[in-house]
C-alpha cells in the first residue's frame, strides 16, 4: 500500500508545469507594473545588507571584508528560509478556493511556494555577486557544495512546510507562533553577528542547529569549509524535517480540504 | 475503461467556530477539564453531509445528480474529484478526472486572454506540450479576436465565460464532473456552445452532473440518482426521476 504522501509526491513532481507557473506568476503579480520587477526586492535588500554592514563592522569592531560577504549570504538565505516558513503556514489556508475546486494533489501549493522563494533567492544573489566584485575574496571548487547545502535547505524547507501547513490549517493561531518564534531565532543565529564574537558562550551557535542549515550554504561561498559536525546536523535535520514532515502529511493531510 | 464504485460511503464535516480554531484554548480546555470545559460551546457541530452512499458508474454512464439545494450534490461531486476523502466507506475510480466546478476560480486578471488559457488548461491536467496543441482551437472557438491578447480585467462577463467554456470543453477526460453549468451567454455562442458541450461529453466515458435545468439533462444523460438529506432517495432515468423530483 502506497503512503498517500508519497504518491501525491510523484504526482506533483509530475505536474511541474504546473507549480512552477504558479510560482512565477505569484512573482509577476506581485510586481505588475513596476519598473524594477522582482529586483526591487534586491534593492531594497541589496540597501540594508549595505547599511547594517557599514554600520554594524563599526559596533562589533570587525573587518568590513570578513563582515560584509559573510552578512550578504546570511541575511538572503535567512530571508529565503524566514519567508519561506511564515508563508508555508498559510500556504493552504491561502488556497482555500483552488484546494475545493480543482483535483489538485495538496504538495503542488507547496513546491509553488518553494519555487517562487528559489526565484527570488536567486534574484537576490545579484548582491553577493555585487559584493564579490568588490572585495574579490579567494574562491575555488568548494564553491559548488553550496549548492548542495542549498539543496539541504530546500529540502528540510519541504518538510517544515509540509507539516505546519497542514497543522495551521486546523489550529489558526499557529502562524503568528511561528513568526515569533523565527524572530528569536534569527538573533541567536549568526547572520548579524559572525560565531568569532562569541567567546565562551559558543555552546549558542553549537545548539542551534539553523546555524549548520545555512553554514553550508554559506561555508562554501566563503571559501570556508563547514566542519563535519555541521554537515551531519545539516543532513541529519533535513532527514528528520522530511521525515516528520511527510508523515504528518500522510496522516492528517485529507482533513485539509475539510479544515478549510 | 473508466468506473466510478461507492461502497456505504459518507462525508462529514466537523465545524469548527471560535475556540476550537484554537490550540491554545484547546490544550487549555483538556488540561483544566471539567472546570472550563463541557460548555455548550464547545463550538463543534457535525453536518452530515453524505450518508450511506453506494453507486456504481460506468463506461457510457451520463449520470444526472437531482436533488435540492444542500441535498448532497456538490458535496458528492467532489468527493468523485477526489477533493473531499470519504470519512466512511470506500471509494475506487478508475480514470482520469476533471472536475468543472467554479470555472470563474483561477483567472489571473491581469494576465492576458492567451496567458490564462495556459493557466486554466495546467490547472485542470494539462501539460503545456497539450496547451499548445489545442491553443489555436481553444482561442478561434471563442472568437474573442485581439481581446485574447489583453488583460483579462476588460473582458465582460460573459466574454470570460466564452473563454472559460472554450479552455474546458478541449479536454479530453475519462471522467467528466460538472457543477451547475450555467451558460449564460449569448444566443449565437449558446447554440455553439451546446453542440461543443455534446461533444465534449461524447469524448469522455462517464460524465456526473449536477443541475436544476431540467432541459439540459434531459439531452445529456441517460441515468439519474435523486438525493435528498445526504442519501440517495432513487435511481432510475432522467424522466422518472425528474418526475419524483417535481412532485
Amino acid at each position: 500500500m502506497a503512503s498517500q504522501a508519497f504518491v501525491d509526491i510523484a504526482a506533483t513532481v509530475e505536474r511541474h508545469d504546473l507549480w512552477r507557473t504558479l510560482g512565477w506568476a505569484d512573482i509577476r503579480f506581485r510586481y505588475r507594473r513596476t519598473i524594477l520587477g522582482p529586483f526591487w526586492l534586491t534593492l531594497s535588500t541589496g540597501v540594508t545588507v549595505l547599511a547594517i554592514g557599514l554600520l554594524y563592522s563599526g559596533l562589533l569592531r570587525q573587518d568590513l571584508s570578513a563582515y560584509l560577504p559573510a552578512l550578504a549570504i546570511g541575511i538572503i538565505t535567512w530571508n529565503f528560509f524566514n519567508t519561506s516558513v511564515n508563508e508555508g503556514c498559510s500556504v493552504f489556508i491561502g488556497a482555500a478556493g483552488f484546494i475545493k475546486a480543482y483535483t489538485i494533489p495538496l504538495p503542488i501549493y507547496v513546491f509553488r511556494l518553494l519555487w517562487r522563494n528559489i526565484v527570488m533567492f536567486l534574484h537576490n544573489f545579484l548582491i553577493v555577486f555585487a559584493v564579490w566584485l568588490f572585495f574579490r575574496w579567494e574562491l575555488s571548487p568548494i564553491l559548488l557544495l553550496s549548492l548542495v547545502g542549498y539543496a539541504l535547505m530546500v529540502a528540510f524547507v519541504l518538510g517544515v512546510v509540509l507539516l505546519f501547513g497542514v497543522l495551521c490549517t486546523r489550529f489558526r493561531d499557529i502562524p503568528q507562533i511561528v513568526a515569533s518564534v523565527l524572530q528569536l531565532v534569527f538573533f541567536i543565529t549568526p547572520i548579524m553577528w559572525l560565531p568569532s564574537a562569541l567567546g565562551s558562550h559558543h555552546w549558542v551557535v553549537e545548539f542551534n542547529p539553523l546555524f549548520s542549515i545555512i553554514e553550508v550554504v554559506r561555508g562554501p561561498l566563503l571559501n570556508q569549509m563547514p566542519q563535519p559536525q555541521q554537515w551531519l546536523i545539516a543532513i541529519g535535520c533535513t532527514l528528520l524535517s522530511l521525515a516528520s514532515g511527510l508523515a504528518f502529511y500522510d496522516r492528517y493531510g485529507y482533513r485539509v480540504a475539510y479544515w478549510l | 475503461m473508466a468506473s466510478i464504485t461507492l461502497e456505504d460511503l459518507g462525508v462529514d464535516f466537523v465545524l469548527y467556530q471560535g475556540s476550537a480554531r484554537s490550540l491554545k484554548k484547546s490544550v487549555l480546555r483538556t488540561t483544566v477539564g471539567g472546570l472550563i470545559g463541557n460548555r455548550a460551546e464547545d463550538d463543534r457541530t457535525i453536518v452530515r453531509a453524505l450518508r450511506h452512499v453506494s453507486l456504481s458508474v460506468n463506461d457510457g454512464d451520463r449520470l444526472a445528480l437531482i436533488g435540492q439545494n444542500g441535498a448532497g450534490k456538490s458535496t458528492l461531486l467532489r468527493v468523485l474529484a477526489g477533493i473531499y476523502k470519504p470519512t466512511s466507506g470506500k471509494i475506487s475510480v478508475q480514470g482520469r478526472r476533471v472536475p468543472l466546478f467554479d470555472i470563474s476560480l483561477g483567472a489571473d486578471e491581469e494576465a492576458t486572454g492567451r496567458e490564462n488559457i495556459v493557466l486554466r488548461g495546467l490547472l485542470m491536467g494539462l501539460t503545456r506540450a497539450e496547451i499548445s496543441e489545442r491553443i489555436d482551437e481553444i482561442c478561434e472557438f471563442s472568437e474573442l479576436g485581439e481581446f485574447l491578447d489583453l488583460p483579462t480585467k476588460t473582458y465582460s462577463s460573459g466574454m470570460m465565460l466564452r473563454l472559460l467554456f472554450s479552455i474546458a470543453t478541449t479536454l479530453s477526460s475519462e471522467i467528466l464532473l460538472m457543477d451547475e453549468w450555467i451558460a449564460a451567454g449569448d444566443e449565437k455562442f449558446l447554440s455553439r456552445a451546446n453542440r461543443r458541450l455534446h461533444e465534449l461529453v461524447e469524448r469522455s466515458n462517464i460524465l456526473v452532473m449536477a443541475s436544476h435545468r431540467a432541459q439540459l439533462l434531459r439531452s445529456i444523460c441517460n441515468r439519474a440518482v435523486l438525493l435528498g438529506t445526504g442519501e440517495i432517495i432513487a435511481t432510475g432515468t432522467v424522466d422518472e426521476i425528474l418526475a419524483r423530483y417535481q412532485r
